[in-house]
């Protein structure tokens, strides 16, 4: 009983610091956000007027948070499968290599753009796109090929912005799966080749159940980061232009609250975004955990 | 057919098609495989590292070499002067101890929270792991 306190007791003493700075700077700023989607607020005459749902409805109706909406489907879409799996192949041929260093190496190289913040990454690729003086479109002319109006074409604007993306962000997954591959017991691969099974099968039926909490991991933070961290490569690159055609809901929310300053409109499309990773996230945990094998 | 290491993980494929007995020794890697390999890395390696090379290029190449639709990999004459530049005309250094202050702050902040708490939940299975667990893990779910 009394361990049990003692257990108890420690466990509320070490969540404690963790859950006083959760309560400070979330959980307050979301509450104050939450109260504040129900209010226009005016930063002039700091104060408020009661508006209701107003602000959910007009944003609800609103055809640019459809498309931005649309837009954050097509980025999550498009980036969830090559951020996961392009990583995950890799790491499986990493993990093959029969020079350790040599794969160290490698893994070091290709989690250099994942040190980047989105805006730096942006900013390299910003000058890479140039339609003028870019190396993409020298590299395509010296091809003999016509140039790509990368970031003002409606059409292909939003594929570039994922391909800085995919860029910036698949170093770090491969580094979880190739850690997670390294913690795989030598016996149990050795068992499985004294068995006959070749490196498909030894990926695919071995390897990949025993790294699942790692793959599941992977997968609720791309999905979170590619719902939200994008916002800084969609800033830099076009402005979520052109024709809005490239902006996602967070840079929808970004414009909402510091381009036009409607705070109490972008608090509800802040609570709104808050609602859809949650319920995302809840999702992933719910129907995707139960195939995750824990050792 | 399950071989016994998918039989001790719980799986069993039932496929003998790809389980051949005549499969490679244990630790023995065909040359040209590892070697198509390598080279597959590389190739890899060459199209990630190639932005910031060429970002690194852009820096050290003077103005007029900038605006000027060529290919090729180095500047022909490279020079420190965009960085003096940028260092006299904005307070660079100024911004740069920020990040460094703002960064190391972050860290330690980040794991002085995160390792007791970590501890807690893997500890002490208690009310104090789950009301800290969606505490913790709501900053994950808010647009920064």
């Amino acid at each position: 009983m009394l361990s049990r306190w003692r257990a108890g007791a420690s466990g509320w003493l070490h969540a404690a610091p963790a859950v006083a700075a959760a309560v400070l700077f979330v959980w307050a700023p979301m509450l104050a956000s939450i109260g504040l989607s129900f209010f226009d607020w005016s930063l002039l005459h700091r104060q408020g007027t009661w508006r209701g749902l107003d602000h959910y409805l007009a944003t609800l109706s609103n055809p640019e948070f459809h498309l931005a909406a649309g837009n954050t489907l097509l980025y999550l879409l498009a980036l969830l499968p090559l951020q996961v799996g392009v990583p995950l192949v890799l790491a499986f041929l990493l993990i093959r290599l029969r020079f350790a260093r040599a794969a160290a190496a490698y893994r070091l190289l290709l989690f250099v753009p994942a040190v980047l913040s989105f805006p730096v990454a942006a900013v390299i690729w910003l000058w890479m796109f140039n339609p003028i003086f870019g190396v993409l479109n020298v590299a395509l002319g010296a091809l003999g090929l016509p140039p790509q109006r990368w970031l003002s074409d409606p059409d292909l604007a939003i594929w570039s912005v994922i391909a800085v993306a995919f860029w910036k962000s698949f170093g770090l997954n491969l580094l979880i799966f190739h850690a997670a591959l390294l913690t795989i017991p030598q016996e149990v691969v050795e068992a499985a080749r004294v068995d006959g099974a070749r490196s498909l099968r030894l990926a695919l039926t071995i390897e990949l159940p025993l790294i699942s909490p790692a793959l599941f991991f992977a997968v609720v933070t791309t999905v979170i980061i590619v719902l939200d961290e994008i916002v800084g490569a969609v800033d830099v690159l076009t402005e979520g232009g052109p024709y809005r055609m490239s902006t996602n809901l967070v840079y929808y929310l970004y414009e909402r609250g510091f381009r036009y300053f409607q705070f109490g409109e972008a608090a509800a499309v802040a609570v709104l975004i808050s609602c859809l990773v949650a319920l995302v996230t809840w999702a992933q945990f719910r129907f995707g955990e139960r195939h995750v094998h824990y050792r | 057919m399950s071989t016994t290491a998918e039989r001790a993980i719980g799986h069993d494929t039932a496929d003998a098609a790809t389980a051949s007995p005549a499969a490679a020794p244990l630790g023995r890697r065909r040359l040209p495989g590892q070697l198509a390999l390598h080279l597959a890395f590389l190739g890899v390696c060459g199209a990630t590292l190639f932005p910031p090379v060429w970002m690194l290029r852009t820096a050290l190449a003077p103005a007029d070499e900038v605006f000027s639709p060529r290919l090729a990999p180095w500047p022909d004459a490279p020079t420190l002067g965009n960085f003096a530049a940028a260092f006299r005309l904005h307070p660079v250094g100024a911004w740069l101890a920020n990040s460094l202050l703002v960064a190391a702050g972050i860290t330690a902040g980040k794991l002085a929270l995160a390792i007791p708490a970590g501890f807690a939940f893997a500890c002490c299975a208690s009310p104090a792991a789950i009301s800290a667990s969606p505490s913790s893990s709501a900053p994950w779910w808010c647009p920064t």
